[in-house]
């Protein structure tokens, strides 16, 4: 964990010194010294994303360890409940009939994100048949759906010529517009909820267990559910709320860190969101330096992590001596 | 008759029929033609008849405005045009400048089926070669003669100038705007060619767009009308080389700073040009570009219709951006007087039309 962590705090400070400027590839120290352009892209375009690529990829591991967990299921991710088409639709919305302002796309995504999950909350309470978390997959997977359709009728409805090109690019995901107001947007309630997130990660062994163990625990599955899963989509959504939909990083990164580290979250739970930030501050630094053309991120972070899933799940685990 | 006579009497048959086959071989051509009335070759090469010239034309697809502004080109348009798709680019509708009769004509909305086209009876329906899947094969299906046309780079606005021309029955009419647009071209190759290739000035050519409060820089693609033109009037697109995709490619603004070109041309489809470029002139990493201190950024001219598009305005757009990187080889080419005479010439636009209609819809960096 320890060496993550360091690999993670270099990764971050290589990144501001990789880019286009003033050619493909590093910056050197002499130069920024020599170039004000240069110290401008690090301090106004570089540290910025930067920043919000870390937290985009602690988030999305974080809240898909939450996730996966409490769903017992290793299929389920933070967009799960309906939260990643829910801020789709709502940035669509706002792309499309509510003007040009990135405060009111922000804030439609997050809106409809945490409606996503609303819904899904109510509708798991009228279906009637099922445990509690059988119910919740089934309603979330239904809002998800309706949210998707509402997503294509959006595209359909779209100019091809201007807003549809733009819808399309959010919906790829991608950081290339990241400045210092989203950075000041998300970190009020991303930092607050991750703080949760780590603070209760022990209470999620916990909740892994049945209501009747649960209770007889002195724990309130409910209640703690709530907290945890508040948590998790306050965090997701903000951040989808910025980046567009970046998939794969929720799903993937938990596994890699139960891999790593087990399934003890006291100690996985930090190592998703190390291993996210890390994977996240990479793929981004290959979408804005591979190419001259800026690659939408959810594309590399769909292949990228999809090959190294593979990789990782097809080798081996090393057998440790007790 | 002797054996003699009667032989000459039978060569003298024989040369009658060759003479008559030789005849009809050369009438037979014209013979079908007439009996198939005009045929035209459209931008996929397809040859398509008809048995008299078309008095009823509906264009419909993508791209439509630079296939219905080429059509009116010609003065036969408002009469034979019965038909359009909604056009949502451009600052206003430049089809009521041109058509008398425009309030007649039926709008249809974007992305029409085949089965409402074939509902307005068309004698051809005119649209984008690569619109052939997605709706020019249910016309064809249908009977409806489709001709497909490009206007995507100066060789194939010669070409499909021709096809309207052609299928007008107006081919005088096609020659005069070939001409035209030949005289023009010709104009900036023979002022420019005597800038030494690594003399000519290293050019961006930018689309700005804006949405959802986030702005884009997006570059064309090395085969479309904007990276010809900048190649024709002398200067060196950076983007060139560049794998993009079939469309725009968004490219950030380090790599923007990357290449330090000498000329930057900003154009804007949705966003009014002179906002954006006030816009980039207050924002302090772009004016840190050197091409921006050097007062180097310019913003592509616009009126009903932006000139840097495949539209028929591309020949503005190619004289002035010939004349922003050799001013001096341009000096003494008056710009808007060739503003006029386009529209004059091309339009039919007099000068009370010209100063009601387009003088006032000018934007960008003119004089």
């Amino acid at each position: 964990m320890i060496l993550l962590t360091l690999g993670l705090v270099v990764v971050c400070a290589l990144s501001l010194f990789l880019g286009r400027y003033p050619s493909a590839g590093f910056v050197s120290p002499t130069a920024l010294r020599e170039d004000e352009l240069a110290r401008n892209l690090i301090v106004n375009l570089r540290l910025p994303r930067l920043l919000i690529s870390l937290l985009l990829g602690m988030s999305l591991g974080a809240a898909g360890q939450v996730f996966q967990m409490l769903f017992a299921n290793p299929l389920v991710e933070p967009g799960f409940l309906g939260v990643s088409q829910g801020a789709a639709f709502g940035a669509g919305l706002a792309v499309l009939y509510l003007g040009n302002s990135a405060w009111v796309v922000q804030a439609m995504a997050a809106l409809c994100a945490f409606c996503g999950l609303l819904l899904s909350y109510v509708l798991a309470h009228r279906i009637r048949f099922g445990g509690w978390i059988l119910r919740l997959v089934l309603a979330g997977i239904s809002v998800s759906a309706l949210f998707t359709a509402g997503v294509g009728v959006l595209k359909y409805v779209a100019d091809p010529l201007h807003e549809l090109p733009e819808l399309t690019f959010w919906l790829l995901g991608g950081l290339w517009n990241v400045s210092w107001r989203h950075v000041y947007s998300t970190l009020p309630v991303v930092v607050p909820s991750l703080i949760i997130l780590c603070s209760l990660r022990w209470r999620l062994n916990v909740l892994t267990l049945s209501d009747e163990v649960i209770h007889s625990l002195g724990v309130s599955p409910g209640r703690e559910r709530a907290v945890l899963l508040g948590a998790a989509v306050a965090a997701t959504a903000v951040m989808i709320s910025v980046s567009g939909l970046v998939g794969w990083i929720g799903l993937i990164v938990p596994h890699l860190a139960r891999r790593f580290f087990g399934v003890d979250t006291r100690i996985s739970l930090p190592g998703s969101m190390v291993i996210g930030g890390l994977f996240t501050v990479i793929c981004d630094d290959i979408a804005r330096t591979a190419m001259a053309g800026e690659i939408p991120l959810g594309i590399l972070t769909s292949m990228l992590g999809a090959a190294f899933f593979l990789l990782l799940m097809s080798t081996r685990r090393r057998a440790t001596v007790q | 008759m002797s054996h003699i006579e009667k032989k000459g009497a039978h060569m003298k048959n024989i040369r009658t029929v060759y003479k008559i086959m030789v005849l009809v071989l050369f009438l037979l051509p014209g013979m079908a033609s007439s009996l198939c009335g005009l045929e035209v070759t459209d931008a996929l090469g397809r040859e398509v008849s008809f048995e008299q010239q078309p008095q009823r034309i509906v264009i419909a697809g993508r791209g439509l405005l630079i296939v219905a502004d080429a059509l009116y080109l010609f003065p036969e348009a408002p009469s034979v045009v019965v038909a359009f798709e909604k056009i949502t680019l451009g600052k206003g509708n430049f089809l009521t400048v041109v058509d008398p009769h425009y309030a007649m004509k039926t709008v249809l909305p974007i992305d029409v089926g085949a089965e409402r086209i074939a509902s307005l009876r068309p004698d051809v329906v005119l649209m984008k070669s690569y619109m052939q899947r997605k709706l020019g094969s249910s016309l064809e299906l249908l009977g409806i003669p489709v001709l497909y046309l490009d206007f995507e780079t100066p060789d194939q606005y010669e070409r499909d100038i021709r096809a309207l021309g052609h299928l007008l029955e107006n081919d005088e009419r096609s020659e005069e705007i070939i001409a035209f647009y030949r005289g023009r071209i010709r104009r900036v190759r023979e002022r420019v060619k005597s800038v030494a290739e690594q003399e000519k000035p290293r050019v961006l050519f930018l689309y700005y767009s804006e949405r959802g409060g986030s702005r884009a820089f997006n570059i064309p693609p090395a085969d479309w009308m904007q990276t010809i033109v900048v190649e024709i009037a002398g200067g060196i697109p950076v983007w060139k080389d560049i794998k993009t995709g079939q469309g725009w490619t968004r490219v950030s603004f380090e790599q923007i700073a990357a290449w330090d070109v000498d000329h930057i041309f900003v154009t804007s489809y949705f966003t009014d040009i002179d906002e954006v470029k006030d816009r980039l002139l207050e924002d302090p990493l772009w004016t840190s570009l050197r091409a921006v201190r050097e007062d180097q950024i310019h913003a592509f001219p616009t009126d009903y219709y932006n000139w840097d598009l495949p539209d028929p305005r591309w020949i503005l757009g190619l004289t002035w951006l010939a004349s922003r990187l050799h001013p001096e080889e341009f000096s003494d080419v008056d710009l808007m007087a060739e503003v006029r005479t386009f529209f004059r010439e091309l339009y039919f636009l007099d000068e009370a039309g010209y100063n009601r209609y387009i003088k006032n819809m000018l934007h960008g960096d003119l004089p």
